[in-house]
């Protein structure tokens, strides 16, 4: 079976924890526990292209005061671009951290528009600022209800399967 | 009210005359007043206002943001300053709270998971009650590599791993991207150019970690890794990272191509032996009684009754000194195999002391040595008691080690601590704490009389038995013979200071059994057989006298009358001829 680096990246407070969690685990907490560093969580995926080995890197969110670490990109396989609906300010954050990624990774990139689950507060042509980005696909998820979580994980085994093949 | 709606040209003049064009006079006055009336009501209208719909916060914010920010921007240093206290404890702490919870993890997977297959190691050790990287190093290697991992530089995939006996590490994978990511917040924390991390310790184990660009090789080592396996896991990541680079570079996941690493992984699986380990039975034994009592379960309900004395008989904790290895029913009785010290009391003494009919058990006892301190201490406590040392010696036995104590000659405590060494189990014989003293060097004429005397007590209550009509010594007396002529040596050797002469007479017994002539010469062989003993063992042998005395006619003696007993002549020596002979020997 192959292995794979999958990282999630973008700003702070975003889901990127509850979303591994709830992916690896099955698991959501209301409650905040800010990231430092970077956290790794293994999980098996299989899709009828076969099994997959994932190694999720879970990096700690971006914000003015802590910048990007590029460097954790490293021989990623692909990378999860997490924002949060009801947080504007994590569009316009979320295209910065897309910038300095692409530069310093070709590895494939998801968009995950989380917290489906609350209003959105971000207007049309904001998001549409963020997801005519290229990504590889655009989903929108929640960490509380694990709305499309397993199936963006899926996906992206599914889609480095067939690439090798 | 309605009168006021009517406008009337003299009204508006008045109106202008009294307040003014544009009410002027009015806001003149109220102007003119405006700060203190102010000043008397802002802090409750301000608390009135937000308690009405909040507005004012909203209004406030902005402003105090734009305020602060450039109170910020206009007094950088003096903000710096203040801060700087707290963001550098605060720092501190998130970088601890990261390196903490990675290396808690990185720990858990290394330590607890590693041996899953030694779980015999892992029950021994904690029977020892010693970790068990202390417990490898004691026992079986002063090193080992556990774990060799070669992991993809970029990425922190695990490429390949391989383990040695006994040891798996649970998640290899994880542990590979954790040591990575460690590696990366590390590089980025310190702003360093290249991997800075070669070793990274954990209670039992050293990760050496060597980087090269596209590969990184780890060895899991426990014990004291040797300086130079630093420099041959670089060596050896060196000739992987030649032979694999097209492999390495095109990596996709896929780690297929790297099944050809394994014997390079292979040969870092080094270790060194610790020198001259055997492995001591005593471990051996207690697993071999858990298994026993494991299988004792396991066919227990064939019988109840029988499952009930055999209960009683494995519920019994042994004494030291005894292992049992198995306990089973073979036809109406007991099977029962042990190990048992010959120090240990008898199997017969303990089960009968418990209530188990020892008629009733087949025995088959295998001797073998106990390390146990109770087993050790009764050899060392008889072990001083049989060399019937003249000032008492007092010790003390912890773990392996002894410390003797006390007023001893030089000559004895040689003796004395290489007999104890060579007990099983005393590691260590401290002879610090004694006072030696070399029998020519005693200068103190009392002292040395008390010596002698002491030295001339012992040999009158000292005999050596013989077996029936024999005159042939036991490996018991034999020992027992060497103290003796120590003894006599010693007194050799104070007599001429004290100016006194003596002799021993060693006389030869017999019991009353048999024909009377024969028992005559039979005492008197035993005598001349001592003699010539004594004299092989460095003792003059013009101080020595043999005499057979032949049957001990009593009846209550029969027993004890194979044996030859000592008697010592003892004379006062003067520069005129002795005037009187004082006999310091015991009656016979
Ligand atoms: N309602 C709702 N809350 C969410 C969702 N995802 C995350 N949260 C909440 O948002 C907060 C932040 O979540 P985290 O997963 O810790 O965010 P993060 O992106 O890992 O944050 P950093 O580690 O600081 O970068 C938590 O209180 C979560 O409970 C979601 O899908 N719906
Ligand atoms: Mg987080």
């Amino acid at each position: 079976m192959n292995t794979h680096k999958l990282c999630l990246i973008g700003p702070s407070a975003v889901g990127k924890t509850s979303l591994i969690r709830q992916f690896v685990e099955g698991i959501f907490s209301e409650k905040y526990l800010t990231s430092i560093g970077v956290k790794i969580d293994k999980k098996q995926v299989n899709t009828e292209l076969g099994g997959v080995l994932f190694l999720i890197w879970d990096i700690e969110g971006t914000d003015q005061f802590c910048g990007f670490n590029p460097r954790y990109l490293n021989g990623a396989s692909a990378y999860i671009v997490v924002v949060d609906q009801t947080q504007p300010s994590s569009i316009d954050d979320a295209i910065i951290i897309y910038q300095q990624a692409i530069a310093a990774s070709n590895a494939d990139v998801y968009l995950a528009i989380n917290k489906n689950d609350l209003t959105s507060q971000v207007s049309e042509q904001q998001l549409e600022s963020l997801t005519s980005l290229k990504f590889k696909r655009v989903i929108s998820t929640s960490a509380k209800t694990g709305e499309n979580v397993a199936n963006l994980f899926t996906e992206i085994a599914t889609s480095l399967l067939a690439k090798l093949s | 009210m309605d009168d006021k709606k009517i406008e009337a040209p003299d009204i508006t003049n008045v109106h202008s005359l009294l307040f003014g064009d544009n009410n002027e006079h009015i806001t003149d006055a109220v102007r003119s007043e405006a700060r203190s009336i102010v000043s008397d009501v802002i802090s409750e209208a301000i608390h009135d206002r937000e308690r009405k719909d909040q507005s004012l916060s909203q209004t406030i914010a902005p402003l105090m943001e734009d305020a602060i920010a450039k109170s910020i921007e206009n007094n950088k240093a003096s903000l710096i300053s203040s801060l700087y206290p707290v963001v550098g404890g605060l720092v501190r702490k998130s970088v601890s709270v990261f390196f903490n919870s990675f290396l808690e993890k990185l720990n858990y997977l290394v330590e607890y998971s590693l041996t899953i297959k030694g779980l015999k190691w892992r029950i021994e050790a904690w029977r020892e009650g010693i970790p068990f990287a202390q417990y490898m190093i004691k026992r079986s290697f002063v090193y080992r590599v556990e774990h060799v991992l070669l992991i993809h530089r970029p990425s922190g995939n695990l490429l390949m791993d391989v383990a040695s006996e006994h040891s798996e590490c649970a998640d290899p994978a994880l542990m590979s991207a954790m040591l990575t990511a460690i590696d990366d917040f590390v590089i980025d924390s310190f702003n360093a150019k290249d991997s800075i991390l070669d070793t990274i310790k954990t209670q039992d184990l050293t990760l050496i970690i060597d980087s090269a660009p596209n590969a990184v090789l780890v060895a899991a080592v426990s014990g004291l890794p040797p300086s130079d396996l630093q420099q041959s896991i670089t060596q050896r990541l060196e000739q992987i990272h030649a032979m694999f680079l097209n492999e390495l570079v095109d990596y996709q996941g896929d780690n297929t191509p790297f099944h050809n690493v394994e014997p390079h992984l292979r040969s870092c699986l080094v270790s060194e032996a610790t020198p001259s380990q055997q492995k001591k039975p005593v471990y051996g034994t207690l697993l071999a009684s858990a298994l026993a009592v494991l299988l004792i379960a396991t066919f227990g309900y064939q019988s109840y009754s029988r499952q009930q004395q055999l209960d009683a008989l494995t519920a019994l904790t042994p004494p030291a000194g005894i292992h049992i290895e198995q306990a089973v029913w073979q036809g109406d009785s007991i099977a029962l195999t042990l190990w048992r010290d010959p120090f240990s009391t008898s199997v017969e003494e303990w089960l009968t002391a418990n209530g188990i009919p020892f008629e009733e058990i087949q025995l088959t006892e295998t001797p073998y040595l106990s390390l146990s301190t109770e087993i050790v201490d009764a050899k060392i406590e008889t072990l001083i008691a049989e060399l019937m040392l003249t000032p008492k010696v007092s010790y003390q036995f912890d773990s392996g080690n002894l410390s003797l104590e006390g007023n001893l000659l030089a000559e004895e405590a040689n003796t004395l601590a290489s007999r104890l060494r060579s007990i099983p189990g005393v590691n260590q014989v401290d002879t610090n704490l004694l006072q030696l003293q070399a029998v020519n060097q005693i200068d103190d004429h009392q002292q040395r009389q008390w010596l002698f005397d002491s030295y001339l007590a012992k040999l009158a209550v000292a005999n050596v038995d013989f077996a029936v009509e024999s005159a042939e010594l036991s490996p018991t007396m034999k020992g027992k013979l060497k103290n003796i002529a120590q003894s006599i040596i010693y007194l050799d050797k104070l007599a001429p200071d004290l100016n006194i002469s003596f002799a021993v007479i060693i006389a030869g017994y017999s019991d009353s059994q048999g024909v009377s002539t024969q028992n005559q010469a039979l005492s008197a062989a035993r005598a001349n057989h001592v003699k010539s003993q004594l004299v092989e063992l460095g003792v003059r042998s013009e101080l020595l006298h043999s005499v057979g005395i032949g049957e001990v006619p009593l009846a209550q003696v029969q027993d004890g009358s194979r044996k030859v007993l000592f008697s010592t002549m003892v004379m006062a020596q003067t520069a005129t001829p002795p005037k009187a002979a004082v006999t310091k020997a015991k009656p016979l």
